[in-house]
């Protein structure tokens, strides 16, 4: 099917990409949004790396595309509750960030 | 032809790396979010890419649609909130840490420049193999279904696919247990296009789940992708009325939720008495067994991903 | 062979409406017009592709399924456009008035 071994040569760099690019915003932005839009994308970094690495063979290895699958939707079940969890905390604190000023509803922030 | 996939491969990865950069960078977070569906929808053009059209179909379904839409309800959500109860800023907490905010993302950026260059440097030692594909190949036809991947799902590694079912209703009852829910902060559209397309477009959203369903035993399909399309639908609705969110039983509700869960343990168990072990099938019933679950499996998908998006837990005083 | 020729001729120029359409949803200075061009092109740009596919379908299932393809983004399409058009001149267009307040961060927009 595939003519040249592009997509084992390329992808898996993309994937590496996506991962950092993701680590990077996770830590950094501050926002618990962007935080969990940066975990989505290392989620995809690493679906990407899984992918491409199944590639390889005739056809596309069956086990690592189940895998993503499953981690396709844990992904967005915990992007929900994530995102449930930051929801919540803007009711009780007021804040959308973790590194909110110290004070008593700063614990249930740490928690996450 | 190969220069021309070289060359397509080269620009799938470019807008794919610039999409999620300007995403991940944006100050504007309803920018962000917009950014992060085109980033599914090209992510899934690039699983096609990778012949994996499972979960191209699961990408655009799940990681780019439902997905997106808890990212829009949570900005309006979020909104809301702020309008209700300002808050307003905290400049001295904000502005007054700028030269050590620079100094952690030059040390991150440092870490995590490093961390890629290593993991390039593990890829490049794998070792090009087929991976488990031949080992799958040689037991399909014990499997009762057609698919790989569906078989791999449902028999060769069912416990995995169980427990994910398992977390998708963790996190429901994680999201429930933070609070009631409200009405959804939306408003409601005058005019009769969104309700005379709810109209069109319901059915045709269940033919599709039911379609993808019953073609994930023979091609790429399957439950998670047939959820996600019943689950967009049940959001439509949602969306369609705001005010008046679906009334739905509370104990059908709950069953249907945690049916998936229930009829997979089920079977497993029924393997465990009576066939080839905890979550194997009594082969000649293999492929009806996986079939039963995937409806129930559907439908639970589906109303975890509906209540998600509604969030909180419902009760019957409000309505 | 005429039929791949005219294949070839109908996604050319589906292409040529679908770049059509991107260069004015980049370039146009507001929501109306962007979504004009976005639309207006990229249904006609999309029905070119399918009307060259059609040629390349196998059986009757494939051709009823691209048709099918066709006409639901259509209909998507033209709700959605209505939709946003009409949230716009309610509620004024998404950049300006949905700004979240929370982004605080001008300095991180380098990255």
């Amino acid at each position: 099917m595939i003519d040249w071994p592009g997509p084992v040569l390329l992808y898996p760099f993309g994937g590496v990409f996506l991962f950092a690019l993701g680590l990077y915003a996770a830590i950094v932005r501050r926002h618990l949004v962007q935080k969990v839009l940066g975990l989505n994308v290392m989620g995809s970094g690493v679906f990407m790396v899984l992918l491409s690495l199944a590639a390889r063979g005739q056809a596309t290895d069956p086990v690592a595309q189940a895998l993503t699958l499953t981690g396709i939707v844990v992904a967005a079940s915990a992007t929900a509750f994530a995102l449930a969890l930051a929801v919540r905390l803007k009711r009780v604190s007021g804040a959308t960030e973790l590194d909110a000023p110290a004070g008593d509803d700063d614990d249930p922030a740490r928690e996450r | 032809m190969s220069a021309v996939l070289f060359v397509f491969d080269v620009m799938l990865l470019v807008g794919i790396g610039g999409v999620a950069w300007h995403c991940l960078t944006s100050t504007d977070l309803f920018r962000a979010v917009v950014l992060f569906i085109a980033l599914g929808l090209l992510l899934s053009m690039a699983w096609v890419r990778l012949e994996a059209p499972d979960i191209a179909l699961a990408e655009a379904a799940i990681g780019a649609g439902v997905t997106g839409a808890l990212l829009l309800i949570t900005l309006e959500r979020l909104k809301h909130l702020e309008a209700l109860s300002p808050t307003g800023r905290d400049p001295e907490h904000s502005t007054g840490s700028s030269a050590g905010r620079a100094l952690l993302s030059g040390v991150v950026i440092a870490l995590v420049g490093a961390l890629g260059l290593l993991l390039i440097r593990a890829l490049l030692a794998q070792p090009g193999q087929a991976g488990l594909q031949p080992l799958v190949d040689a037991q399909m036809h014990r499997s009762g279904v057609d698919n790989p991947v569906t078989g791999v799902l449902l028999n060769f590694r069912a416990y995995d696919t169980f427990l994910e079912l398992a977390v998708i209703v963790l996190a429901l009852l994680g999201a429930w247990s933070l609070g009631r829910h409200e009405s959804v902060p939306a408003r409601p559209v005058p005019g009769p296009m969104l309700p005379g397309i709810l109209r069109f477009l319901t059915p045709v959203a269940i033919v599709t789940g039911v379609y993808l369903l019953w073609a994930g035993t023979h091609g790429p399909g399957g439950a998670f992708q047939a959820g996600a399309v019943l689950a967009a639908a049940g959001i439509l609705i949602v969306l369609g009325r705001p005010r008046r969110l679906p009334i739905a039983p509370d104990q059908p509700l709950r069953l249907g939720l945690v049916a998936g869960v229930a009829l997979f343990l089920g079977v497993g168990v029924h393997g465990l008495l009576f066939g080839p072990g905890f979550m194997g099938y009594v082969e000649p019933w293999a492929y009806w067994l996986i079939l039963a679950i995937e409806v129930a499996a559907t439908l639970s998908i589906a109303l975890a991903l509906v209540a998600l998006f509604i969030g909180g837990r419902p009760h019957e005083e409000d309505r | 062979m005429i039929a791949d020729l005219l294949t070839v001729v109908l996604v050319v120029a589906g292409l040529a409406f679908f770049a059509a359409g991107t260069v004015g949803v980049l370039r146009f200075p507001d929501v109306y017009t962007r979504l004009h061009a976005l639309t207006k092109a990229d249904n006609l740009g999309l029905g070119l592709v399918i009307a060259g596919l059609l040629f390349q379908a196998d059986g009757a299932t494939g051709v009823l399924g691209l048709l099918l393809v066709w006409a639901l983004v259509l209909a998507s399409g033209t709700v959605v456009a209505h939709l946003i058009a009409q949230r716009t001149r309610t509620h004024g267009a998404f950049e300006s008035a949905d700004r979240e307040p929370a982004t605080r961060d001008p300095e991180e927009g380098g990255g």
